[in-house]
């Protein structure tokens, strides 16, 4: 580690542009392969994930679009990332603290960490930047990954 | 100083991301007396006897005898003034 700089949460291939789920588990089912791969999470991490969004699920009712920002215990986790996923239309996603209620997530952001690293301070960067319109309209609108990991370096910062 | 506590299901993001937020915003109103502390959800009921509020993140399944907080608040700013209000109205 060189110093504390946000690429060390996003990485290239850990964003995914226009994706279709039908629901969640489908979501984490698609993801998890890959983050096990890269050697970001342990093979207890689907299960854990599953069963936390369950519980705690994590769709807040943000503007213009809504956001879910699934994460879960750090012991699952190897090395901290953040998996940014834009849903073609949407995908029915159950609200924070309000878990009979069912949004339409059109962002997901599934935070891997490991509270050991100093990211709490970039982390909470992100997910204030949530309650921006102009900073999720613009995510909504870009063309490339290239487009969305600028936005997000030059957003998420602290 | 009077006591605000913030819980959510693993404390690892979200409850810290909420309480910086109110203690950012009680200090801009110079209530600097009140002191939102990030505590495991699981310790929530021992918690309640020596706290003004409970800012909650998580459903709540129960009734308090302090004033509950909507945390979500906090985090999408809708409705964010008027819960940071319930706030400081239950540490007068």
């Amino acid at each position: 580690m060189v110093n504390e700089c946000n690429q060390h949460l996003f990485f290239d291939d850990l964003i995914f542009l226009d994706k279709v789920f039908q629901k969640s588990d489908q979501f984490f089912d698609f993801v998890f392969p890959i983050l096990q791969q890269g050697g970001y999470v342990k093979e207890s991490f689907l299960a854990a994930i599953k069963k936390r969004e369950a519980a705690f699920p994590t769709a807040l009712p943000t503007t213009p679009y809504v956001v879910a920002m699934p994460h879960t215990d750090i012991e699952h986790i190897i090395r901290p990332f953040i998996l940014v996923t834009r849903i073609k239309g949407s995908v029915p996603w159950c609200e924070m603290a309000n878990n009979d209620v069912i949004l339409d997530a059109n962002f997901i952001f599934l935070l891997g960490f490991t509270g050991k690293d100093g990211h709490i301070l970039l982390l909470q960067t992100l997910i204030a930047s949530f309650s921006n319109p102009q900073f999720l309209a613009a995510l909504q609108q870009a063309k490339t990954k290239q487009a969305v990991m600028a936005l997000l370096t030059a957003n998420i910062t602290f | 100083m009077k006591k605000v506590i913030v819980a959510c299901g693993s404390g690892v993001a979200t409850s810290q991301t909420v309480a910086s937020k109110a203690t950012r915003l009680l200090k801009e109103r110079n209530l600097n007396d009140i002191k939102v502390e990030v505590i495991d959800l699981k310790s929530v009921d021992s918690h309640i006897k020596s706290s003004a509020a409970y800012i909650a993140i998580t459903k709540i399944e129960k009734t308090y005898p302090i004033p509950v907080i909507n945390g979500i608040a906090f985090l999408t700013g809708i409705n964010m003034d008027a819960e940071l209000q319930k706030i400081i109205d239950a540490c007068k």
